[in-house]
């Protein structure tokens, strides 16, 4: 019998994998497989084609690998800077003095109470859409709740009593940052960037899908959604139920991934 | 080495003053006891005498001299609750390591057991976690303990473990003892001057 440490991190390497595969598959996957095929157009699902050929028969199981990984892409790229803006941002709330904490919390409030997909349809449009544009977007609008979550630690543990007397042990502040505060952090900050991308994947597919995202020669998930629409009504069903199915997938995976870690992470289920 | 409580005055931002014009001097090798009822003021001005809170009025002297702010404080506070004075996220091992106290007779005479030493705190009770913060201060660069009722939740077999090694050490060492308690008898038992906070008069004894 298995105990469930060694289960969440056999399921951490399984969903890292196929991650990773969709990734690589995606990369390996290039226009020429991509191009339009006359003679097997309009195909439902089969062996060959497995989730079924579009209007110009172009193979949709390709097409969506390669959505997906686009979206991992930018999920990626929006995470990392969405955390690192938090980090600074939430530590200096943290660390500086009260005004600063006064201003930060205004921002964050201000980009919390804006719907996130109006202030990424603006920002994407302000910032020239396209891959940028979308990037920028995601980015500015994802970086709050990981900021605030990071100041409130700081706050926290900077009043803890065993910080106070590792000071007067002689440790320096870096000592203290490096020993004591960042281990504390890190595996909230990791579990809930790892909980961002599902986010950042789901509003670049949405931002895409109202036409405001990435660009339609770009095979994206939310372009393929949105192009498929047209297409329902002639009984093409498998157009948007694969990639749809796919992108849901996609989440999932992000989310069971992010409970596997924090069970690893957590001190408190350590010996279970 | 002396240590002096000169006119201590002490409050939080948001508050009344806790007390007022105390002064207490320690020498090196007394046991001093300070007794007094729950509340008064006793474990804030341990945090005021080992330099974890600022005096409102009045200093804390070494020999006369203002305690550096940085730098291992000669003046180590034994904290009434061990489990907010250890990192949880930290094997008692690196807990020791922290403060450089790894003298194995001291771990031994204190009954710190070896596979302790690689356990979280979470995993170790309140009486086995006092020991090692006890066992952390108990340092070569240490010249004066304040212990704030760093006996009250323990058994009385522990008690007496602990203290015995504490006032050993202090001895061999000629060290400066503070002890805060609630406990006159074991004020009784082991100090060479026992001060009454509430009753002390503010000139001294």
């Amino acid at each position: 019998m298995m105990n469930r440490r060694t289960k969440s991190i056999i399921m951490v390497i399984v969903t890292i994998s196929i991650l990773t595969l969709i990734l690589i598959g995606g990369l390996l996957i290039d226009e020429s497989s991509l191009k339009a095929d006359f003679s097997s157009k309009n195909l439902s699902p089969s062996l060959d084609h497995l989730f079924g050929t579009d209007w110009i028969g172009r193979d949709m199981f390709l097409r969506t690998i390669k959505g997906l990984s686009i979206s991992l892409i930018i999920g990626i790229v929006a995470s990392i800077f969405s955390g690192v803006i938090a980090v600074i941002v939430g530590a200096l709330a943290g660390i500086m003095p009260k005004w600063v904490d006064s201003i930060i919390i205004w921002l964050i409030d201000l980009v919390m109470g804006i719907p996130h997909i109006l202030l990424l349809i603006i920002i994407s449009f302000i910032t020239g859409r396209g891959f940028k544009g979308l990037l920028i977007g995601i980015v500015a609008t994802h970086w709050t709740g990981l900021a605030r979550l990071i100041r409130s630690e700081v706050l926290q543990i900077r009043s803890e009593f065993y910080i106070k007397l590792s000071k007067k042990l002689g440790r320096s502040n870096s000592y203290i940052l490096r020993r004591h505060i960042l281990p504390h952090i890190l595996p909230q900050f990791i579990v809930s960037l790892i909980l961002l991308f599902p986010h950042a994947i789901l509003h670049e597919a949405g931002i895409t899908f109202l036409g405001f995202g990435l660009s339609p020669e770009e095979p994206a998930v939310g372009i393929i959604l949105s192009e498929s629409m047209k297409y329902l009504s002639t009984g093409m069903w498998w157009l948007a139920f694969f990639p749809g199915l796919s992108l849901v997938g996609l989440i999932i995976l992000f989310d069971k991934l992010g409970d596997n870690v924090k069970k690893l992470l957590d001190p408190y289920s350590a010996q279970e | 080495m002396l240590l002096e409580g000169k006119n201590l005055s002490f409050k939080y931002p948001k508050g009344d003053l806790i007390f007022k014009d105390v002064n207490i001097s320690i020498k090196s090798g007394e046991i001093v006891g300070l007794i007094g009822r729950s509340g008064c003021g006793k474990s804030t001005l341990a945090k005021v005498l080992a330099g974890y809170e600022r005096p409102v009025e009045g200093q804390v002297l070494l020999d006369g001299k203002e305690i550096p702010h940085s730098g291992y404080n000669p003046i180590q506070l034994i904290y009434q609750h061990p489990e907010k004075s250890i990192n949880p996220r930290w094997r008692m091992k690196n807990v020791l390591e922290e403060s450089g106290s790894m003298d194995h007779r001291i771990l031994e005479a204190m009954g710190i057991e070896r596979d302790w030493l690689s356990r979280y705190s979470r995993e170790l009770s309140g009486g086995e976690l006092q020991r090692f913060s006890v066992a952390r201060a108990l340092n070569d660069r240490t010249r004066f303990i304040i212990a704030d009722e760093i006996s009250t939740m323990l058994d009385a077999i522990t008690q007496a473990q602990i203290w015995n090694v504490i006032l050993d050490y202090g001895r061999k060492r000629n060290l400066g003892l503070l002890v805060i308690t609630h406990n006159l008898h074991l004020a009784q038992r082991i100090c060479t001057r026992i001060i009454n906070f509430e009753r002390m008069d503010r000139n001294g004894e």
